[in-house]
């Protein structure tokens, strides 16, 4: 694919992933605004509701605006970095994000990283050893690992590793590399035994529909050595794979979310669901669009993988 | 992986590959099957070999086990020696001689290329590691552009990807790849089966011109026996996964020594007559289970005796080179494979340049139009039609002709672009314009049969509630007994209104599709390609059943066919379509006996003919 | 090309069923059925096996597993075994609920957006698109906590958010079917489109509706569990998985079985429900449901 090709490509998936994250964040502002309870009651809290305070308030949070005004107002707050201010805690919501970021970049990151280094292989082998014992072993793992919630696998692995073996610590984020890495191990594992259950399942899946085409045998029977016959294999098991990558994003992100309140640690998952029961509108919205933001580009990294891997997506072909 | 074990090469004269007693199993704890038993056959170097059977018979599994390249579940026993060794029990050897000693060339070009990866490299990865080609970009790059060159491509073709390229350049870089490693035994299933019939031809000349040039032995899978008679030097003809006849060609083209293999040399229709019966072999062909302890073929074969269901017939040899599994073998009737029709049918002799067609015409075509959004040719780029009542006309054409478009749009399954329809009267160019009394009768005017007999059906309806729908729809009673009787015109038992179509076998599911097509007795029957996905021996049977209802109801009937046989059989009109336009049309006989278009003669010349010099 | 894909299928139409995949039930399938059946019979009969689950007895506190009290008791006295049995109700009927509501919208929308085809087509999967994109579950906890959580809230709005997946599997399903000649044979016939739709190609598509239906269920019970461990589902101390787990973790340590016990159920009920589901899946996929 030339280059003009390629940014015609990407400012097609550009544009369309901004429209997304636009209808997205404003369904986000109607649904908090829409919400039973007035934002100027939270916004007042136990403080006496005089009209006075209330019309201050209204003022101040520009509540008197109608609905587009405001979310104009804060879309363009956004674009200058600025999401307003927290109710509940009263600072600024970016910074508490920026403090929390790390932690949860650092947890879903590790927890990524274990669900693809044990999912793949483990899908690779059982894919090669389709209907034996190693398989259904395999098959097995993968359905307990996608059918138990993250806080469930949570609370059994502290009890095994922690309580019980105490190979790790059972809580709080630690210092230093080594001490937060044993920290985020658990954590990070609870939340990738759910990816990782996905991941063997459609490695598997994928590989043995690909082992069972003809090119395959042909590969074979033309004398092609097993490492390229696999080879060719693997290549075509990516885009199934990369199909799937964006429900491993969701499993991986939910599981983020609920593995920070089970471990108690302070990320933006549990800053999300805090923030969601006391309605602090400012930083349920900005953590919304960061999310959508996320899963945007990275659904656009999985568009580009698709072409990068598929010569008939990038040339423009129906795949057959 | 060089091959430094491998044993001094033998002479060019000895066997390459000796398959004996081979039979394949299924491993099934509950039910084990034989699915092929006691398979024996020799292939010398630079000779050829064809292994002849219809769906069912094994001849695919035969290679997949000679080559151990049987899909997980199928075990198979017997010796197989190839080059020298033997490998049925020597995995090592077998994966070693893969690609170098024996090579496999599979049926669908569309599926056998991995798709993400440029063809050329594709070859490339076949070559011999040590070989000096191999170890260089620029080396690699000239081999391949080499090999292209042997199979008829030009050497950019090797940046494509398989998806870029036609189905007959897919088959030859096939043959490329296949052919990459040099091996001295090319096995190739068949290899032409899913390729249009003017490249089908191409390619066949291609491979026998390769393997006599290469000096390989060669071994053809194919389920038509001409095309077996003139690629190969031996035939080997399966059934029910069994050896039911084996000898050297010119042999087995001058005389079968199995009813089987004469009932299914005579089942495909001659292109240069027609004939005024087609051969029939009644039934179908039985799994490997079911006739173990009689004549495979008994259940089917007019010449059964008593003593045919009294035991497993073997082949035993009946003169230098031929075996026959038939023990009634020396009562066979000296026959001729291919005998001279004395009665041609009076239609057909029509005399060039003048027929009478009925007026008024019951179908009206005129400068029909329709493209597909994304496709750059139009599927039908103008083209006229005439029907009349009771007459049998064919469009005959390859993929891409815009057969199939223009009996969609006949039917209303499709909206043509452009043109007029004219059907009994009413205008049918847009089916959605129609009134409801209109679109009643023109539906109930001219129905359709399709090609897959196994969609055609649907798997959760009893025959009998798809053959009352169907009588409903046309505003007949749909009473047991009318499902009975349109059961009987079209020769299927009453019984059969009980089961669904998971039970029924192919040419069964086509009859039952054209008994829902004749419910309510259309004046115009549309059939598309409704025998091509049907064994050779089921065919005769269900073009036969189509004449019979035909000439019963006085039924117009409009046939779509990529087999210019089958035309000369059924059609008293006929239509050649190329790329969306009509590029010959006229009575059936002047078409095909005196054809002026180029490409209606290319079309004559790829139908398969059992003679030597047909390639 | 359809001699191609005639001639494709001819390369597997003669091998032997069992080559397809085809199983008859295993043991895991069948020990997988009988969890669902436990589960289920502890879901609808709750209130007559434990009427009073939820009991307290703050003097009894927390006792380990022993006579009288099975798996113990939690830091309120109340029996595990008996919550474990009451929290069944609202985990899994939730989630049939959920699985079967989606999957009735999934048909609802699925079937003429695949039959028809047009603008129903279109709005149908622009909107599933988006969905899709979407996680879920984070939806639901941002959805439920702005509106205030509660438990037909929670079920509501999975039932919304899981629709778009159904309705992709069986527009999907329907458009494969929709252009075989049994369908079209019908149009011929002059079939009315709603019975064509409803008689022909719905039986033939409800298999995949079913089997997905299953996997859908093991989802929203995990995902049920999630609202209600957040606080977000059930109210606070009904009787629930994910609610009694969340409520008990705190004596993770020191009382296991209080925390362990829904976490297990949850899994478990889970897995086999997705045994169950995978199972359908085979069987239907060999059959090819279209055969």
């Amino acid at each position: 694919m030339s280059g003009r090709a390629w940014a015609l490509f990407l400012a097609r998936r550009l544009i369309g992933t901004l429209v997304v994250v636009v209808i997205l964040s404003a369904g986000v502002f109607t649904l908090l605004y829409l919400a039973p309870g007035s934002v100027e009651q939270t916004l007042l809290g136990t403080r006496p509701a005089s009209p006075e305070s209330i019309a201050a308030i209204r003022v101040r949070y520009h509540l008197d605006e109608s609905l587009p005004m405001q979310y104009l107002r804060w879309l363009n707050g956004v674009f200058h970095g600025n999401f307003g201010t927290s109710i509940r805690a009263g600072g600024s919501v970016t910074d508490m994000i920026a403090a929390r970021l790390p932690l949860t970049l650092a947890l879903a990151g590790y927890g990524t990283l274990l669900a693809i280094v044990t999912g793949l292989p483990l899908g690779i082998i059982g894919a090669l050893r389709r209907g034996r014992s190693l398989d259904r072993g395999v098959v097995a793992i993968s359905i307990a690992g996608m059918s138990a919630p993250p806080f469930a696998v949570g609370l059994v692995l502290l009890l095994i590793f922690a309580v019980g073996l105490d190979w790790f610590p059972a809580y709080g984020t630690g210092t230093g590399f080594a001490d937060q890495l044993a920290h985020l191990t658990l954590p990070a594992a609870a939340i990738a035994i759910g990816a990782a259950g996905l991941l063997v399942r459609f490695t598997r899946t994928a590989l043995v529909g690909q082992l069972d085409q003809d090119y395959v045998v042909f590969a074979r029977a033309r004398g092609l050595s097993r490492r390229m016959v696999l080879g060719y294999a693997m290549r075509n098991s990516l885009i199934p794979i990369l199909t799937a990558s964006g429900l491993i994003l969701t499993t991986t992100l939910v599981g983020t979310v609920l593995v920070e309140v089970a471990f108690a640690l302070p990320g933006l998952g549990s800053l999300l669901v805090d923030s969601v029961t006391f309605k602090d509108v400012p930083v349920v919205q900005a953590l919304s669009l960061l999310l959508t933001l996320l899963i945007a580009s990275i659904n656009l990294l999985v568009d580009v993988a698709y072409a990068v891997v598929d010569p008939r997506i990038r040339f423009g072909a129906q795949p057959s | 992986m060089s091959l430094t074990n491998r044993a001094t090469p033998i002479p060019d004269a000895g066997p390459r590959i000796r398959v004996h007693g081979l039979t394949v199993t299924q491993d099934d704890p509950v039910r084990p099957r034989t699915l092929l038993s006691d398979v024996s056959f020799t292939v010398d170097g630079g000779q050829s070999l064809a292994v002849v059977g219809e769906s069912g018979s094994g001849k695919s599994l035969t290679v997949r086990a000679a080559l151990g390249l049987l899909p997980p579940g199928l075990t198979a026993f017997g010796e197989v020696v190839i080059d020298g060794h033997r490998v049925d029990n020597d995995p090592r050897t077998r994966r070693a001689q893969r690609g170098r000693v024996v090579s496999l060339l599979m049926q669908d070009p569309f599926t056998l290329l991995n798709p993400l990866r440029q063809v050329g490299k594709q070859i490339a990865d076949g070559l011999m590691h040590s070989s000096a080609a191999r170890r260089s970009a620029a080396g690699r790059a000239q081999e391949v552009a080499r090999r292209l060159a042997e199979v008829g491509l030009p050497a950019e073709i090797g940046q494509r990807y398989p998806f870029q390229l036609s189905g007959g350049m897919r088959q030859r870089v096939g043959v490329a790849a296949a052919l990459a490693g040099d091996p001295r035994v090319l096995i190739t299933d068949e290899p032409t089966t899913a390729l249009d019939v003017t490249t089908q031809r191409e390619v066949l000349a291609l491979i026998r011109s390769i393997q006599r040039e290469r000096g390989m032995a060669f071994v053809l899978i194919t389920h038509d026996l001409r095309v077996a008679f003139s690629m190969c030097d031996q035939i080997l003809v399966l059934y029910a996964g069994r050896v039911m006849e084996t000898g050297a060609t010119a042999a087995v083209r001058e005389r079968q020594l199995h009813p089987y293999t004469h009932g299914l040399l005579r089942a495909e229709p001659p292109v240069d007559r027609r004939l005024a019966v087609i051969p029939t072999i009644p039934g179908s062909v039985p799994a490997h289970d079911d006739v173990i302890d009689c004549c495979a073929f008994g259940e089917r074969c007019a010449l059964a005796q008593e003593r045919c269901q009294a035991g497993r017939p073997v082949p035993v040899p009946v003169s230098p080179g031929r075996s026959s599994a038939c023990i009634r073998v020396a009562d066979l009737p000296e026959t001729d494979s291919t005998p001279a029709d004395p009665t041609p049918v009076a239609a057909t002799i029509a005399k060039p340049g003048g027929v009478i067609r009925p007026r008024p015409a019951l179908v009206q075509v005129t400068a029909l139009r329709k493209a597909f959004s994304g496709t750059q040719h139009p599927a039908l780029d103008g083209v006229d039609l005439t029907v009349g009542p009771g007459e049998a006309v064919a469009i005959v054409g390859e993929s891409g002709s815009g057969k199939t478009t223009l009996a969609r749009c006949l039917v209303g399954l499709e909206r043509p672009d452009a043109g007029q329809i004219n059907i009994g009267g009413i205008d049918c160019a847009d089916y959605a314009r129609l009134s409801r009394n209109d679109r009643i009768r023109v539906r109930r005017l001219t129905q359709m049969v399709f090609q897959d007999p196994y969609s055609t059906l649907n798997p959760v309806l009893t025959i009998g509630a798809t053959l009352r729908e169907a009588l409903r729809c046309d505003g007949l009673p749909a009473d047991r007994q009318a499902v009975a009787d349109l059961l009987a015109t079209v020769g299927l038992p009453a019984e059969m209104a009980r089961m669904r179509p998971a039970g029924l076998s192919g040419g069964e599911r086509q009859r039952v599709a054209i008994a829902r097509a004749i419910a309510g007795r259309p004046r115009l029957l549309i059939c598309d390609e409704p025998v091509s996905a049907l064994d050779v021996s089921v065919q005769a049977q269900v073009l036969t059943l189509l004449g019979e209802v035909r000439e019963r109801f006085a039924m117009a009937m409009l046939f779509i066919t990529h087999d210019l046989a089958v035309v000369r059989q059924v059609a008293d009109h006929v239509y050649v379509l190329r790329a969306g336009e009509c590029v010959e049309s006229g009575p059936t006989g002047d078409v095909l006996d005196h054809a002026h278009h180029p490409y209606t003669r290319k079309l004559l010349l790829s139908v398969p003919n059992p003679d030597r010099d047909w390639l | 090309m359809t001699t191609t894909t005639a001639s494709r299928r001819s390369l597997t139409r003669h091998l032997p069923i069992r080559l397809r995949g085809q199983r008859g039930p295993g043991l895991a399938v069948w020990l997988a059925a009988a969890v669902v059946a436990l589960a289920s019979v502890a879901a609808l009969c709750a209130s007559l096996l434990v009427p009073d689950a939820t009991h307290q007895d703050l003097l009894v506190g927390i006792t380990g597993p022993g006579p009288g009290h099975p798996l113990g008791t939690d830091d309120l006295g109340r029996d595990v075994l008996q919550l474990l049995i009451a929290g069944a109700r609202t985990a899994v009927c939730g989630a049939f609920l959920v699985a079967t509501g989606s999957m009735l919208l999934g048909n609802l929308i699925g079937l003429p957006a695949g039959y028809l085809g047009g603008w129903v087509d279109i709005v149908a999967m622009r909107w599933a698109d988006l969905m899709f994109s979407l996680p879920s579950l984070l939806v639901a906890i941002v959805v439920s906590g702005v509106l205030g959580g509660g438990y037909a809230l929670s079920v509501a709005i999975l039932v919304v958010l899981f629709a778009p997946g159904d309705t992709r599997v069986i527009r999907g399903a329907v458009l494969e079917q929709r252009t075989r000649p049994y369908v079209e044979a019908s149009r011929l016939k002059n079939l009315p489109t709603w019975r064509i739709m409803t008689h022909h190609v719905w039986p033939n598509v409800a298999p995949v509706a079913v089997a997905n239906a299953f996997l859908n269920f093991a989802y929203a019970l995990v995902a049920l569990a999630s609202l209600s461990f957040l606080g977000l589902g059930v109210e606070p101390g009904s009787p629930d998985w994910g609610r009694t787990l969340s409520d008990n973790r705190t004596q993770l340590f020191t009382n296991p079985w209080a925390a362990l016990a829904p976490g297990l159920a949850i899994i478990l009920t889970a897995a086999a429900v997705n045994i169950l589901g995978d199972w359908l899946y085979e069987r239907f996929d060999a059959r090819g449901t279209t055969r």
